[in-house]
């Protein structure tokens, strides 16, 4: 088995880790209501936390896996994950009214740029392992 | 060769390239969010000026601070006076114009926890909402129509509920960065239903009085040759239970601390810009002492003393525009998608400046990072055209 750790797959792992650990706790929602009742961004965090969740046990696989082809293959399977993700605040569910409140402030934007970025790393490691396990073919050939 | 030497250096030697390339993402991020952050925060001081419009507001006694809190910090509020004070206040001497405004705050709004600020006009008097709304909304509100701010999340069409009475939102306005984007704006009959609304739901301010017969503030035109701070004393001393405040006055705090925040932004940039560049300067330096003898190789081999001096500047060339370029993403990762949190921070308007302003700051952060870096390098450059190969590698035996 050829395993080797990249810069892509460390990247993803410390994305989805710092996505998942800071729903709860850094970028999260707005609070409760005075009522003790949440908004609808509360759902829409605890949905991120649970696909974050995911996204990083998946990225510990990627991590852990030893073939090129293995590794684009968990790749590939990240990106709909990522862009759904992505799309949760305000487009799928829907965040609170006003433009200065922390769903809208914060959460919001974190999470976009999270998946972002998740996305780009993801796409470049697909190249890379690409051309990792052509190399590898060429190898084996030989 | 040249270039291929150049990339090779850089790419074999990552941990030394990073750490430089870190340091010119740092010049490129001070130019480039040191200028979005002042210019965006004198954009929104401009567009609060542009939007209050008027050159007095007369508030009910006591309501100074309040009318501050609602126009310039925008906490939700409300405050009412008796309507004939604006007649009075027509008859003062050097007055052009006068405008009814009418504040409500609502409970809540859909899904939404936090008050929002309702703001009513006379669309047959006013001179300081209407040229705004212009800008997107054409025709004229109806009944139960209302304009939502820019920074309110909804769509055109959308029904909004203040106290149990259902509005329409016919039009979304353009961002002017101030806390005037946090409310929804309604014309006089408009708001005097939902006041009436709020008065069956138990408002304190309301209950005794007719809605009819209320108004918030006064918005007052003084005409040209006229000394606007006479007029405002004129109305303080002439007409009670009034207080005139001049608009210049309630923006005058807000341009201190702009000059404030300014200044350290600047003196914080000029430390970040000597530290990096004293750090880089020596590091090309340490980084030419290490790679004395394989210099001295090259020059063996046929390389020109321009040739070494072009890789030495074209290889610090480079990380300053890699540097740069990620200095200004950075930038744009933080500046933008956080404008909301850094509006709080601040609490000043904030208005991003236009694309073509954007573009240009962030060529120039990288422009600067580059030659910076190549700056740097400079004085290296011209040492190591300069070696004496045989002695060079003489010293190593």
């Amino acid at each position: 088995m050829n395993k080797k750790i990249s810069v892509t797959d460390i990247m993803i792992v410390l994305l989805s880790v710092i996505l998942a650990a800071g729903i709860p706790f850094f970028f999260h929602a707005c609070g409760a209501k005075e009522d003790g009742t949440f908004m609808n961004c509360h759902s829409a965090q605890q949905v991120i936390f649970g696909l974050a969740c995911v996204m990083m046990i998946i990225s510990f696989a990627h991590l852990g896996a030893g073939s090129a082809k293995m590794k684009t293959g968990i790749s590939i399977a990240l990106i709909p994950l990522e862009i759904y993700t992505a799309l949760i605040p305000e487009t799928v569910i829907k965040m609170c009214m006003m433009a200065d409140m922390r769903c809208q402030a914060v959460m919001k934007p974190a999470t976009i740029i999270i998946c972002i970025l998740m996305l780009i790393v993801t796409i470049s490691d697909i190249v890379y392992q690409k051309k990792r396990g052509n190399i590898n073919d060429e190898k084996a050939d030989v | 060769m040249t270039k291929r030497l150049m990339f090779k250096n850089i790419v074999k030697r990552s941990g030394r390239s990073l750490a430089l390339m870190i340091l010119s993402a740092f010049l490129s991020f001070s130019v480039f969010g040191g200028y979005i952050a002042i210019t965006s925060m004198q954009n929104g001081l401009n567009s609060l000026e542009s939007r209050l419009g008027a050159d007095i507001i007369a508030v009910p006694d006591k309501a100074a601070h309040d009318i501050e809190a609602i126009l310039i910090q925008g906490t939700p509020g409300y405050f009412y006076m008796d309507k004939s004070n604006m007649e009075k206040i027509k008859q003062i001497e050097g007055v052009e114009a006068v405008s009814p405004q009418y504040f409500l705050a609502s409970l809540s709004a859909g899904c939404c926890s936090v008050p929002v600020q309702v703001i009513g006009f006379e669309p047959e008097t006013d001179f300081s909402i209407q040229p705004w709304i212009k800008e997107s909304y054409g025709a004229n509100l109806g009944t139960d129509e209302l304009l939502a701010g820019a920074n309110i999340n909804t769509d055109v069409g959308e029904n909004l509920k203040f106290y149990n009475h259902i509005c329409k939102v016919v039009g979304k306005l353009e961002k002017t960065g101030t806390e005037l984007d946090n409310a929804v704006y309604t014309n006089g009959s408009t708001v005097k239903a939902l006041m009436s609304a709020a008065k069956e739901t138990g408002v304190g301010v309301l209950e005794k009085n007719d809605p009819e017969k209320l108004i918030s503030s006064v918005l007052i035109k003084v005409k040209d040759g006229y000394d606007i701070d006479s007029i405002s004393d004129n109305i303080n001393i002439h007409i009670r239970h009034v207080t005139a405040v001049r608009t210049q006055n309630m923006i005058e705090g807000l341009s201190q601390s702009l000059m404030g925040i300014s200044g350290m932004t600047k003196v914080l940039m000029a430390a970040v810009w000597i530290l990096s560049l004293v750090i880089m300067a020596i590091a090309f330096s340490m980084i030419i002492n290490e790679r004395k003898r394989e210099f001295a190789v090259l020059r063996v081999i046929g390389a020109s003393r321009r040739t070494l001096a072009v890789t030495v500047l074209s290889e610090a060339a480079v990380i300053g525009l890699a540097g740069g370029l990620t200095g200004v993403i950075a930038g744009f990762l933080i500046l933008f998608p956080f404008e909301g949190v850094l509006t709080d921070k601040f609490g000043m308007p904030y208005l991003a400046p236009n694309i073509s302003n954007i573009i240009s700051a962030a060529l120039i952060a990288v422009i600067s990072s580059v030659i910076a870096g190549s700056l740097t390098s400079a004085f290296s450059a011209a040492r190591i055209s300069r070696i004496d190969t045989g002695l060079i590698l003489r010293e190593g035996n």
